[in-house]
C-alpha cells in the first residue's frame, strides 16, 4: 500500500515525502519507491518526520488561537487532510539496479510512490551465518526477514555491543553466541561477570540448548553444576605480564614483578607472598625497595583474593591435573564456546582471570601464526566476549599501561581474536579504541554523549538515526559493519524464544550433560 | 494628503446620511448544517503562447461537489484556444472542439469571453443535471436556472455618492447585527448577505432561488473555513484548481513550441517578437 509520495530531496541529504494521510509510518521505518523509466528501486529510511500545511504560518497560527480562545465560534476545517498533513524526510539507503545495489547517488523523481518494504523485496539478500533477528520496521519487527551477520572476519574484527542498562546487550550476545554454536570454525570466550550465559535456576542460557556439547564451562561452584568445570588457577601458571595494564601498577614495580619472576620461577607469587620481606630485599641484593616489595605483596595477595593459601579461583598450591589455560586451549581447537563464570569473584580477580586467558590464547596464535602457519590456518577465530567493557578498555584503565585487551583491539585480527566489548558507556572507550571495533551493535542510548561517541565511529554514516538510536526500545537495535551493505536496523531475537525454537528443530547430537531439575 | 482626506471625510458623513437605507429590508437568518450537495463551478484562462497574430491560451473550468463537508467529486475540464487574425476578423478554434461564437475585438482577451461562455454552459448543464443540489458560481451573472448562486467578491453597487455598498453595509450592521447572519435585499433576486459573524465581508449574491433562508443557510455552513471566513470554501477550492499559474503556462508553452517542431512549424521565432514588443510596450509606454 502507499504511504505517501516523493515530493523533494536531494543525493547526499534526503528525500521529502508527502505522507498520506492514513499512513502509519514511524521514524525507523523502512521504504521503497521506484522509478519506472530508469528501473532503479530505492530503499529508504525514515529519519526524521514532521507536520506540514499548505496555509501561511501566520494564518494557522490564527486558526489555532481562534480555536483556543472563542471555542463557541463555528468552525469548519474542510478538506483537512489535503491542507494538514504529514511529511517525512527519508535517507536512501541504497539502490538497487537490475540484481546489484549501488550506494546512494540518485533520486526517484517528483510524485513517485512511496510504500513500506515488504517480504519480496529482497533487500537483504546479503549473505551471513549468523541470524540475529528481524528486519526492524521502526518499531516493527517483519517477521518474514531474518537479519544476519557473517561471521568470518566480523569476529576478528571485533564487535561492540553498546546500549543503557536493561536495553538488551547481553541478550545479544547469547543470541550471537547461539549463532555461533550452529558454525564449525569458531570458538569464543565469554567471561560472565553475572552468571547469564550458561543458564541456571530460573534463568535459561546456553547449556540449555541442544548444542550444549559445545560449550565448556568453568565455574568456582563447579560441584553444583552439572557439566561444569572447576574454576580454579594455581598462581604458579600466572605470569607478570597477566597484572600489567590490568591492575594498577608503577614501573617500578612491573620492574619488580619482572625480577621477581626471573628469580623465583613458578614460584614467584608464593615467595613474594610467603618469605619476609627483610630476606626478599636481601635476596635481590637490595635493589628491590621493601616498601615497594610490601605494596606489591599488598596488592598481589588483595587482587587474587587470597585466603592464607587459596582463594575462591586463585591458589598457591599446583594444580594436579591439566592447567585451566591448557583445557581452553584444547576447548578452542575443538571449536568449542568457553564460558567462564566469575560471578563470585572481585573486579580485580576477575580481570586477572580473563587478562591470563586471554594473554595466553593471544600469543599461542600469534606463535602459531609465525611458526606454523599452515596449522594456524586452520585454527578457528576466537571471540572474546567482555561485558562492562570500560574496565579494561576505558580511557582509565589504559592510564594503568597497556593491556592484552587494548592490544587485541589493535592487531588481534592479523591473529584471527577478535573482541565483542559489551558496555552501557562507550564514551568512556578512547575514540581509537571505538574504531577499531568494527561492527557496531547498537541498541537504545539515550545519553548524547554516548550516542555520538558510537556514531562518530561508525564505519557506517548513522548521523541521520540519532533520533532512532534514542528512541530505541528493548532489543531493537541497529547495526553498522564494514561486513554489511548498510546499517541494518534490527529487532534482536529473545533468546528464550530462539532457544525455543532450536530446541524443536535440532536434535541434540551427543551426550547429554545430565541437568539437573531446576 | 490631508486636504484630500477631508475632502473625503465630508462625503462619509453629510453626503452618506442621505442615502436611503430601508431597515425593513434587513433580515436575520440562521445557519443551517445543509446536507445535500453543493457544487462550484469557476474557470480560469491565460494566454500560453502570444505570436501577435496568432495567440493560443489556454481555459479550465472546474467544478467541485460536497456533501455532508466533504469532497466527493472534482473535475477540470482544459481547453486550448488558437485565435488567428485572418482578412480583418478572427477565427478561433477550440480543442477539444466546442462551437462558440465571440465577438470580441482584441485577440487577447478572446480567452476570457471563451471561458465565461463555457464556464456558463458548464453550470447549465450541472444546474440540469443536479436539480436539488445548490450550485454556486464565482459573481456570474444572468444565470437562469433556479439553483444557482452566483457570489460576488467585488460588487460594483454603490452608494448614490458613489461609496461601495458593500462597505457602507457591514458599517451600518456592525452594532445591531453584530452576531447575527444577515442579508439586505436590494431587489428581487439580488441580496447583500454576510456569511460567518466574525468575517469583515459580505458579498453581493444573485439567484433565482426563493427559499433565500435556506439557501443562505447552507452557504453560511460552507463558509465556516478559517482560510476564507465568511466565503463558500468550495468556490475558493475550484479556484485553486482552475487558476493558471505561471509555471503551467510556461510548461505548456515549451510543450507547444516543441509539437509545433515536429510538424515543422517554428513557433519561437513569433513569439520573439512579441516580447520585444512586450519589452517596448513596458519600457516606453507605460
Ligand atoms: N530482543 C529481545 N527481545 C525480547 N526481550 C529482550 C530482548 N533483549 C532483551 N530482552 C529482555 O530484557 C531484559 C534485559 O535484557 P539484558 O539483560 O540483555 O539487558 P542488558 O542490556 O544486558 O542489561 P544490563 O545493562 O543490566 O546488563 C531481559 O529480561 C531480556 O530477556
Ligand atoms: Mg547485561
Amino acid at each position: 500500500m502507499n504511504v505517501g509520495k516523493v515530493i523533494g530531496g536531494n543525493v547526499g541529504g534526503k528525500l521529502l515525502i508527502r505522507l498520506k494521510s492514513n499512513a502509519k509510518v514511524d521514524v525507523g521505518d523502512l521504504l521503497v519507491c521506484e522509478n519506472e523509466n530508469t528501473g532503479e528501486k530505492f530503499f529508504l529510511k525514515v529519519v526524521n518526520m514532521q507536520i506540514s500545511s499548505l496555509l501561511a504560518q501566520q494564518f494557522i497560527e490564527e486558526m489555532a488561537g481562534q480555536k483556543l480562545e472563542h471555542d463557541e465560534i463555528d468552525y469548519n476545517i474542510f478538506d483537512a487532510q489535503d491542507r494538514f498533513y504529514r511529511m517525512c524526510e527519508a535517507k536512501i539507503l541504497k539502490i538497487k539496479r537490475g540484481d546489484e545495489f549501488y550506494p546512494p547517488r540518485s533520486l526517484p523523481n517528483f510524485f513517485t510512490d512511496v510504500r513500506k518494504i515488504n517480504e519480496s523485496d529482497d533487500f537483504i539478500s546479503q549473505a551471513g551465518e549468523i541470524e540475529i533477528g528481524y528486519l526492524r520496521l521502526g518499531r516493527e519487527a517483519l517477521k518474514a526477514i531474518k537479519t544476519k551477520l557473517p561471521a568470518k572476519g566480523l569476529i576478528s574484527h571485533h564487535m561492540l555491543v553498546v546500549a543503557a542498562t536493561g536495553k538488551g546487550k547481553s541478550n545479544f550476545a547469547r543470541v550471537f553466541l547461539r549463532g555461533l554454536l550452529k558454525l564449525d570454525d569458531y570458538a569464543a570466550i565469554v567471561f560472565d561477570p553475572h552468571n547469564e550465559y550458561y543458564g541456571g535456576k530460573g534463568s535459561k542460557g546456553l547449556r540449555d540448548h541442544p548444542l550444549r556439547n559445545k560449550v565448556v564451562y568453568f565455574s568456582p561452584k563447579y560441584e553444583s553444576t552439572p557439566g561444569a568445570e572447576r574454576l580454579i588457577i594455581s598462581t604458579r601458571d600466572l605470569e607478570p605480564d597477566d597484572f600489567f595494564g590490568i591492575i594498577d601498577l608503577s614501573s617500578t614495580q612491573q620492574e619488580a614483578l619482572d625480577l621477581l619472576k626471573r628469580k623465583f620461577k613458578g614460584e614467584w607469587i608464593e615467595k613474594l607472598l610467603g618469605e619476609e620481606i627483610k630476606d626478599l630485599f636481601e635476596m635481590f641484593d637490595k635493589k628491590i625497595a621493601r616498601s615497594t616489595l610490601a605494596a606489591l605483596r599488598r596488592k598481589i595477595y588483595h587482587a587474587l583474593e587470597l585466603h592464607d593459601k587459596s582463594g575462591l579461583v586463585f591458589t598457591l598450591e599446583k594444580t594436579d591435573d591439566v592447567s585451566i589455560y591448557d583445557k581452553i586451549k584444547s576447548a578452542i581447537e575443538e571449536r568449542k564456546i568457553i564460558i567462564i563464570d566469575t560471578s563470585m569473584v572481585g573486579d580485580d580477580s576477575e580481570k586477572i582471570i580473563a587478562s591470563s586467558i586471554v594473554n595466553r590464547v593471544f600469543n599461542s596464535f600469534r606463535y602459531l601464526k609465525q611458526t606454523k602457519p599452515q596449522e594456524f590456518a586452520r585454527t578457528p577465530e576466537v571471540l572474546i566476549v567482555f561485558e562492562e567493557a570500560p574496565r579494561v578498555l576505558g580511557s582509565e584503565a589504559l592510564a594503568n599501561g597497556v593491556n592484552i585487551f587494548e592490544r587485541i583491539a589493535r592487531e588481534g585480527r592479523k591473529f584471527k581474536v577478535g573482541l565483542c566489548a559489551i558496555t552501557q558507556m562507550p564514551s568512556l572507550l578512547p575514540a581509537e579504541i571505538l574504531s577499531q571495533m568494527n561492527t557496531k551493535v547498537i541498541l537504545g542510548l539515550p545519553s548524547p554523549a554516548d550516542r555520538s561517541a558510537v556514531i562518530n565511529s561508525a564505519t557506517q554514516n548513522i548521523s541521520d538515526e540519532s533520533v532512532e538510536i534514542q528512541m530505541l526500545d528493548r532489543g531493537e537495535a541497529i547495526i553498522t559493519s564494514p561486513f554489511i551493505k548498510f546499517p541494518l536496523p534490527t529487532k534482536i531475537f529473545s533468546f528464550d524464544d530462539i532457544l525455543k525454537e532450536d530446541i524443536a528443530n535440532i536434535k541434540t547430537t551427543e551426550k547429554d550433560i545430565s541437568i539437573g531439575v531446576d | 494628503m490631508e486636504k484630500i482626506i477631508k475632502y473625503l471625510s465630508k462625503y462619509y458623513t453629510e453626503e452618506d446620511k442621505k442615502i436611503e437605507i430601508d431597515p425593513s429590508k434587513f433580515h436575520t437568518y440562521e445557519m443551517n448544517k445543509y446536507d445535500g450537495k453543493i457544487l462550484a463551478v469557476d474557470g480560469g484562462s491565460g494566454i500560453v503562447f502570444d505570436g501577435g497574430s496568432r495567440v493560443i491560451s489556454k481555459i479550465k473550468i472546474g467544478v467541485v461537489e460536497y456533501a455532508k463537508g466533504k469532497m466527493t467529486k472534482q473535475d477540470v475540464k482544459k481547453y486550448f484556444m488558437l485565435a488567428i487574425w485572418k482578412n480583418d476578423g478572427i477565427i478561433i478554434k477550440l480543442d477539444p472542439d466546442e462551437q462558440i461564437t465571440l465577438s470580441n475585438k482584441k485577440i487577447d482577451e478572446l480567452q476570457n469571453d471563451a471561458r465565461d461562455i463555457l464556464e456558463r454552459k458548464m453550470i447549465n448543464e450541472i444546474a440540469e443535471k443536479e436539480k436539488d443540489a445548490i450550485i454556486l458560481s464565482d459573481g456570474l451573472q444572468n444565470l437562469s436556472p433556479r439553483n444557482v448562486a452566483s457570489i460576488c467578491k467585488t460588487s460594483r453597487l454603490k452608494t448614490k455618492n458613489g461609496r461601495s455598498l458593500i462597505g457602507y453595509l457591514n458599517e451600518f450592521t456592525k452594532d445591531k447585527y453584530k452576531d447575527k447572519l444577515w442579508y439586505y435585499t436590494i431587489s428581487e433576486g439580488e441580496y447583500i448577505v454576510k456569511f460567518h459573524t466574525r468575517s469583515k465581508f459580505c458579498y453581493k449574491v444573485t439567484t433565482k432561488n426563493k427559499e433565500v433562508n435556506n439557501l443562505f443557510g447552507a452557504i453560511a455552513y460552507y463558509s465556516t473555513d478559517p482560510e476564507i471566513l465568511g466565503y463558500p470554501y468550495p468556490l475558493l477550492k475550484v479556484d485553486k484548481i482552475v487558476r493558471l499559474r505561471e509555471d503551467e503556462k510556461q510548461f505548456d508553452n515549451h510543450k507547444l513550441k516543441l509539437l509545433a517542431k515536429q510538424e515543422g512549424v517554428n513557433l519561437e521565432f513569433d513569439e520573439n517578437s512579441m516580447i520585444m514588443h512586450d519589452l517596448l510596450d513596458k519600457r516606453a509606454y507605460r
